[in-house]
């Protein structure tokens, strides 16, 4: 699991081109989403094309998607639970 | 009813052999190959995550309006707006944006980037700028056209100050694209002008009208260039412009 | 007497066909809406009745037969013809040998025109395009720069648009259902407009655009202000360039998308606007679809024909008020006595324009 959160930090980073951010400055229990990334409305929608490209993974509806953003813990245990097998 | 002159009041430009301020010259990086690779500590001092973000028209127009407004007076936000020229508009976000819907994941970001008009928004969000704006997309002589248009809100009225952008900016993998129908691409830069009622400023005037081809015609950035030197050693006098298609009058000076 | 800018000619083709047919529809509740798929999009779409619109040059040709112009020639849009585009990059034989360039395009209805143009330009500040044509325009004529100025707009259905409204999540699955309680989206749609705007001596029945003004919210990329802030500006600048104050106001052409937030915020900007003696509102997103750049002039053009009428045509897809504010939205046609107009229009960038319309004693 600790693997693939640095692995989604990176992935949050060069899909949101964060060029500012490093992987180290993020925590991974913090907010995605009004947390100190300054992510907007746009950057959401962006991570949940990141998820289904790079993963496989789509989320089904807003409620599920507020609780996948809630920090990268969260979107890394669901990306676990739901990514394609190959 | 006669209208006090519009001044120029600052300038900034990203060139392909540095940054130009009225405080000086500063050329780039080793490792910055061009004007596109412009960091945001280069031209902001505080963290801006949303830097990265934007496609390179979108960060070479805000990226010369942070140059132009690292030293320059504040702005009243709502009677302040934006105008840019730009040759292709967005072309590069465009294709971009097409190559994300046939590879099959289409990109919401890159779809916000698919208008002229997105190169003036960042500017307007960072700075609160609210007042009109006028997007110039054409191959030649954008930038002194919407110089022109900028010059022509103030004096209407509708807005005290302007910032004015003339822009090149095309990714390196579409400067050999079919779709540029047969114009060809200088290279990258972004020059800004902060337009004003004044004081301390440069009085100054513009016009431009189509024309026919001329065969002394030069590239809009030269003139821009002229324009900069001038407002540097703050000399006044008139600049004859004869861009690709495009006759025009500069003038310095009351 | 003073000069002013009157709308002389105009003509324009919508979703639900001519203007004159368009308007007719409008106020019988038609709606030009048709269940999706859309370029393989799950949405409803509003498209033109004559697949042959879509051609910049045909559009053109059939719009602006017998144009006059010597002045300038404004190209509003926020896409325009998009084709060469899509087909390039997918890499289709290509369609059109129209540019993607919208310089191009300019050049290319100023050939089918054949009016002798002083210049052409392309306006594309998004969906507020048309509108700040005119402005644009007013400036021009108004300032003795031009005795005409000739605007066209051609903003059409391309899986580029609806891909990428849907990529935004912006889209309603069924149809735009503007200011009401369930909307969840725009449908994307379709137009060309064209006018012709001179500077001369109002008559009796002239059309004059009285005033006009933009503004950015310098908000959001795409997203508008959720104050209202931006757009009520831009409004009062247009009242003000009109010197009008807003009780001299008939009616309302509103933006009303039928977004949740363009339409709440919208009837924000409409309340600190006219406090609570706010005219009948229109939108006719629900009837036509979001027409995008172009759409911003063929509303005005709308909005010219209801004032000729002293109607509003009922908000088609509206049923339940769905906003805070008591914003007088119907779902049937609306009368109004004073003959005056104002249209809202506001894009991506937050690029707010507002135009003023009156119709001379």
């Amino acid at each position: 699991m600790d693997e693939l959160i640095e692995e989604i930090k990176g992935k949050v980073i060069t899909s949101l081109k964060l060029t500012d951010i490093k992987p180290a400055d993020i925590d991974p229990d913090a907010p995605l989403i009004g947390g100190g990334l300054g992510l907007d409305s746009i950057d959401t929608l962006e991570l949940l094309v990141m998820m289904e490209k790079d993963y496989g993974v789509t989320v089904p509806d807003v409620n599920v998607g507020r609780t996948v953003f809630t920090s990268v813990r969260a979107l890394a245990t669901y990306v676990q639970e739901h990514r394609a097998r190959d | 009813m006669s209208h006090p002159p519009v001044q120029i009041l600052g300038f900034a430009a990203l060139l392909p052999e540095g940054m130009l301020t009225a405080a000086g010259h500063s050329p780039w990086e080793a490792d910055q190959q061009s004007v596109a690779d412009v960091r945001r500590g280069q031209v902001l001092d505080k963290p801006h995550l949303n830097f990265g973000k934007l496609t390179v028209s979108d960060r070479l127009s805000f990226a010369a309006a942070c140059l132009l407004l690292r030293s320059a007076p504040s702005l009243d936000g709502p009677r302040t707006g934006i105008a840019i020229g730009m040759p292709w508009g967005s072309l590069s976000a465009d294709i971009r944006f097409m190559e994300s819907v046939v590879g099959g994941f289409p990109s919401p970001a890159i779809f916000s980037a698919t208008l002229p008009s997105s190169a003036i928004a960042e500017i307007a969000i960072y700075y609160k700028l609210q007042g009109p704006n006028r997007v110039v997309s054409q191959p030649y002589a954008s930038g002194l056209v919407a110089l022109e248009a900028a010059e022509r809100v103030i004096r209407s009225g509708k807005a005290d100050a302007m910032i004015a952008v003339a822009l090149t900016a095309i990714e390196p993998q579409d400067r050999t694209s079919p779709l540029l129908a047969g114009t060809t691409p200088r290279p990258d830069a972004a020059f800004a002008f902060l337009l004003g009622k004044g004081p301390g400023g440069t009085p100054f005037s513009i016009t431009m009208q189509p024309a026919g081809h001329a065969e002394n015609s030069q590239p809009e950035d030269v003139y821009l260039r002229s324009l900069v030197e001038r407002l540097q050693s703050r000399r006044t006098g008139a600049i004859a412009v004869t861009a690709r298609g495009w006759f025009g009058k500069l003038v310095l000076g009351e | 007497m003073p000069s002013q800018v009157i709308l002389e000619h105009y003509a324009a083709f919508s979703p639900l066909g001519a203007l004159p047919q368009t308007i007719d529809a409008l106020f019988s509740g038609a709606r030009g809406i048709a269940a999706g798929p859309c370029f393989g999009v799950p949405v409803a779409f509003a498209a033109f009745p004559d697949e042959r619109f879509r051609d910049l040059r045909f559009a053109a040709s059939r719009l602006g037969a017998g144009a006059q112009g010597s002045g300038p020639l404004l190209f509003c849009c926020a896409k325009g013809d998009i084709r060469m585009l899509e087909d390039h990059v997918a890499g289709r034989p290509l369609s059109t040998t129209v540019s993607p360039l919208l310089d191009e395009q300019a050049r290319c209805v100023a050939e089918v025109l054949g009016a002798g143009f002083s210049r052409q330009t392309s306006v594309s500040t998004a969906c507020a395009s048309g509108a700040v044509a005119v402005e644009m325009a007013c400036e021009m004529l108004l300032d003795g720069d031009a005795q005409n100025v000739t605007l066209f707009g051609l903003d059409t259905l391309s899986q580029f648009v609806v891909t990428g409204f849907h990529a935004l999540n912006a889209l309603s699955p069924q149809g735009a259902r503007p200011f009401d309680a369930t909307r969840d989206g725009l449908t994307p749609g379709e137009c060309a407009a064209f006018a012709v705007l001179t500077v001369r001596e109002a008559r009796p029945g002239d059309i004059i655009i009285a005033g006009a003004g933009s503004s950015n919210d310098a908000n959001h990329r795409t997203g508008p202000s959720r104050t209202g802030d931006g757009l009520r500006r831009a409004a009062e600048a247009a009242l003000q360039d009109a010197r009008v104050s807003p009780e001299e106001i008939g009616a309302v052409k509103c933006h009303g998308t039928g977004t949740a937030y363009n339409d709440a915020m919208e009837a924000k900007a409409l309340a600190a606007l006219f406090g609570s003696r706010i005219p009948p509102c229109v939108s006719v997103k629900g009837a036509l679809g979001h027409t995008s750049g172009a759409g911003s002039l063929l509303e005005i053009l709308i909005a010219a024909e209801c004032l000729r009428r002293r109607a509003l045509p009922p908000t088609a897809g509206f049923q339940i008020p769905g906003v805070e504010e008591a914003i007088p939205i119907s779902a049937q046609p609306q009368g109004f006595s004073t003959p005056s107009i104002l249209c809202l229009s506001a894009g991506f960038g937050g690029i707010n324009a507002a135009v003023v319309i009156r119709e001379a004693a």
